[in-house]
């Protein structure tokens, strides 16, 4: 069972995720803070990973620098709100392989991450 | 001969008896209107829209300066605490005010600091300023090195190269909760009149446990002398600072955290260097500004959410210094600022909180200290009259523990308070407590505090006069 | 009824009475009346603040079992958002949310627009039209009329979250009654409904609003997209002069992107 390692530390939305990887048979692994990212990449060894970028501790986007610096090439999927468009861009800059607006509809979250999944 | 002099005993029996009752009941009352005021504060909470605030293009940039002085061991948290703040824009300008330890060395390493173009000059005067670095992690991070000046050059320093319409100064230990540049902007955004400043609840960080920048677990310390402070904090800021606001009357927002708007701020000259209250001198003077230019829409607010943690002293030596200090930097901006003492142009302030302050907080303390000096000598004795006894206990003891009480029940109604009901009746314990010794202890440093100011104005008029004998 | 007061006083502070004789503490004569009016006052004040230690006591205590109790009755509609988001049908949605209790109706709507918030698409429609079958946006409509600030506010949010258009009429209505702040959370609701069609209203609420509050219009008004752009320009050619330099910039600028967005 494919491994999804999640970064959100909203309850509800969190939640959601969890439901929405389960009915694709994958493992969601659901952290609140990304500051153990890197370890817990390397540990779990996850097809995808899912990152918001407003987290206590360290945000989602100095997170994904460090994946990517550590040379983790997993696909970074960032969950961000749609007033930060500047975040959005810096995100691509940071590494990320796609972005999904929050409010999002699962078909749209499904079309983004489905080609990592297969 | 013998009725003169009870006369006279009676007239200072009835004046230290009064001076408690209206320095208590004054709080008291002030209270009620922090009661209501906070409640329905709570109430706007709710549906406050905090997270469309943060996320608006329209929603104020703010600069955030941080003055540092020998901090290398906290500043490197402290920045990436600021740094990961729920807000749209923002900056965070830390200045090293000339550290003799490796506070730059600390930044430098951890925040990969490059040399960026020094501003042009303002018209704020400041210690050299060697150098100025921006990060190549976070683009809103900059870091001025600066020749040492004191926290008040630190500030203005920081506020020349600010860029943003607002500006906060945040102390370098102090801990800022993640939505706090919301909440404060919150009132200047939806106040119908314009909002020049504002202030928000300081919390004691002494016992909860801080991780990457944040506060995890709300919890008390396991020393009294942090929790004596936690209970006068809340006191300070819910009973008193509520209620002042209230009246657009408020004198003091504390240093730890407050948002100015900036132009006004660099209008009046920035932070005076020749106090030590550089804070509340910053606050009294932006309200003299407005009203001496008839500018009185205004409100410099306070909003009751806990905005900033901030370790306390558990010391004696520490807080004893901390106090004394304090004392002095508030008679140092009473005695700058007489013109506004009852003079109806400054409205609130002139008419009731300037003079309250003078009477109550300011030179009071002398009358306050006289009358324990005096109660707890004639109690020695037995010399005292019951219905006096009485009647201080009452003001002095009784008064004192309501208020106390008071402010510990404003805490509990109040965003992130201390979550387990131990802590609240261990909070309950100390605000009794607190009446019999440590508010005297307080009251005791705050007069050394008086002697000091006295003592330094008697060494100014010195230097004065010498200077002048010398010039014939 | 003085030596009353007074007695039960000097039992607080009996320690210290200890050295007077038994009866000159309650003897009123030995009281000068500037010091007994100070005495009666401290005295009132301690029962108010006594009065309000209780209060909040009783009232925190009702408020933390009514959070546990919520909190359990939650779990049970949380099965709802469940069977949404696995697109089951809306028959079975429906019976998860419905309330089955006195009191279940607020919470299990509390449970529905949490989710409500972060989706869009089709499960957002379904839990939309569980709302409406469930007399969710009726509710609503009616709280819009009570008497208590906090469940106007609330239900005013409730609707925004839902996108209900049948609130716009009494939303727009609001408007002209409420307080400041209940104005602004009817103003975002409206912005979350997102119907072009209230455009004017904002305009003319323009002209009340004080001018800080004009960014913030402006903001909530660029949510509609487009269609506002027109009355956005506008305003801040009919309203220039209540502007800042700064805010006004940051207006066009929003235009600016909002145009790149559309092309």
């Amino acid at each position: 069972m494919k491994k999804i390692l999640i970064f959100e530390d909203n309850s509800e939305i969190q939640l959601i995720l969890k439901l929405f990887f389960k009915k694709r048979g994958c493992e969601p692994l659901l952290y609140g803070d990304a500051s153990e990212a890197v370890e817990l990449a390397r540990a779990h060894q996850p097809a995808l990973i899912l990152m918001d970028i407003i987290m206590p501790g360290k945000d989602g986007l100095e997170a994904c620098k460090e994946l990517r610096s550590q040379g983790i090439t997993t696909p970074i999927v960032m969950l961000t709100s749609k007033a930060f468009r500047e975040d959005r861009e810096r995100g691509m800059l940071a590494g990320a392989t796609a972005y999904i607006l929050k409010p999002f509809n699962p078909k749209d979250l499904d079309a983004v991450v489905h080609p990592f999944l297969v | 001969m013998n009725d003169w002099i009870s006369g006279i005993l009676h007239a200072v029996d009835v004046t230290v008896i009064y001076y408690f009752f209206f320095l208590n009941g004054i709080y008291l009352l002030l209270s009620l209107v922090a009661f209501r005021e906070i409640y329905q504060h709570l109430l706007r909470n709710i549906y406050g829209g905090f997270e469309s605030l943060a996320h608006s293009p329209l929603t104020p940039p703010v600069s955030i300066v941080v003055p540092a002085y020998n901090e290398e061991v906290c500043i490197g948290l402290t920045a990436n605490n600021l740094l990961h703040l729920d807000y749209m824009r923002y900056e965070v300008i830390i200045v090293n005010d000339g550290s003799t330890d490796r506070t730059l060395e600390e930044l430098r390493r951890q925040f990969r600091l490059v040399p960026a173009p020094t501003p042009p000059e303002t018209s704020l005067k400041t210690s050299p300023v060697r150098a100025v670095y921006r990060s190549e992690l976070h683009h809103n991070l900059i870091v001025v090195d600066k020749d040492n000046g004191g926290k008040a050059d630190a500030l203005n320093a920081g506020l020349a190269l600010a860029r943003h319409p607002f500006f906060c100064s945040i102390d370098a230990d102090a801990v800022l909760e993640h939505d706090a540049l919301q909440r404060v902007i919150r009132p200047i955004m939806e106040s119908p009149v314009r909002v020049i400043g504002v202030g928000g609840i300081i919390r004691v960080s002494n016992g909860c446990r801080v991780e990457k920048g944040r506060i995890t677990k709300i919890d008390l310390s396991l020393s009294p002398l942090p929790v004596f402070q936690v209970v006068e904090y809340f006191r300070a800021f819910l009973c008193g600072r509520t209620g002042f606001s209230r009246f657009n009357a408020l004198l003091i927002v504390s240093g730890a955290f407050a948002v100015f708007e900036r132009d006004l701020v660099l209008a009046i000259g920035g932070y005076r260097k020749e106090t030590v209250g550089e804070d509340m001198d910053l606050v009294t003077r932006l309200h003299a500004y407005m009203r001496e230019h008839d500018l009185h829409d205004y409100r410099i607010d306070f909003v009751p959410d806990p905005v900033c943690w901030t370790e306390v002293p558990s010391s004696l030596r520490v807080l004893s210094r901390q106090r004394r200090r304090w004392q002095k930097g508030l008679l140092e901006v009473l005695s700058e600022n007489t013109r506004l003492l009852f003079n109806p142009r400054y409205r609130g302030l002139g008419l009731f909180a300037y003079p309250f302050f003078l009477i109550f907080e300011g030179w009071g303390i002398v009358l306050e200290v006289l009358g324990y000096i005096v109660f707890l000598l004639g109690w020695w004795f037995n010399a005292l009259e019951p219905d006096f006894m009485l009647a201080f206990l009452a003001v002095a003891i009784l008064c004192g523990t309501m208020l106390s009480l008071t402010g510990v029940l404003l805490g509990e109604m109040t965003p992130r308070s201390y979550p387990k009901a131990r802590q609240w009746l261990r909070l309950i314990a100390y605000a009794v407590i607190e009446n019999f010794g440590y508010r005297q202890l307080i009251s005791v440093l705050r007069l050394l505090g008086t002697l000091d100011f006295i003592r330094r104005r008697g060494e100014w008029g010195r230097m004065e006069r010498r200077g002048m004998a010398e010039q014939r | 009824m003085q030596s009353s007061i007074l007695s039960w006083f000097s039992v607080l502070a009996a320690p210290a009475c200890a050295q007077f004789p038994p009866g000159v503490v309650l003897d009123d004569a030995h009281f000068r009346s500037s010091l007994l009016f100070v005495l009666y006052a401290s005295l009132c004040l301690f029962w108010i603040v006594i009065t309000l230690f209780v209060y909040m006591l009783i009232f925190r205590i009702y408020h933390s079992l009514r959070s546990a109790y919520r909190e359990k009755r939650k779990e049970l509609f949380r099965q709802g958002v469940e069977l949404t988001l696995l697109e089951e049908p809306l028959e079975k949605v429906m019976d998860a949310f419905r309330p089955r209790r006195p009191g279940d109706l607020d919470i299990s709507q509390e449970v529905l627009l949490e989710a409500a918030c972060h989706l869009k698409g089709p499960p957002f429609d379904m839990l939309r039209e569980t709302a409406y079958r469930l007399g969710f946006m009726e509710e609503n409509l009616r709280s819009l009329r009570s008497r208590s600030r906090h469940r106007r506010g609330r239900a005013m949010e409730a609707l925004g979250i839902l996108r209900s258009s049948q609130a716009i009429v009494s939303l727009l209505d609001i408007l002209d009654h409420e307080a400041l702040d209940l104005q602004l959370t009817a103003l975002r609701a409206l912005a979350a409904i997102n119907d072009p069609v209230v455009l004017p209203y904002f305009m003319r609420i323009c002209d009340r609003l004080p001018p800080a509050l004009l960014p913030r219009l402006i903001s909530l008004m660029l949510e509609f997209g487009s269609a506002a752009h027109p009355h956005v320009r506008e305003l801040l050619i009919r309203h220039a002069n209540r502007f800042s330099s700064r805010s006004y910039a940051e207006a066009l600028k929003e235009i600016a992107q909002g145009l790149e967005r559309t092309l």
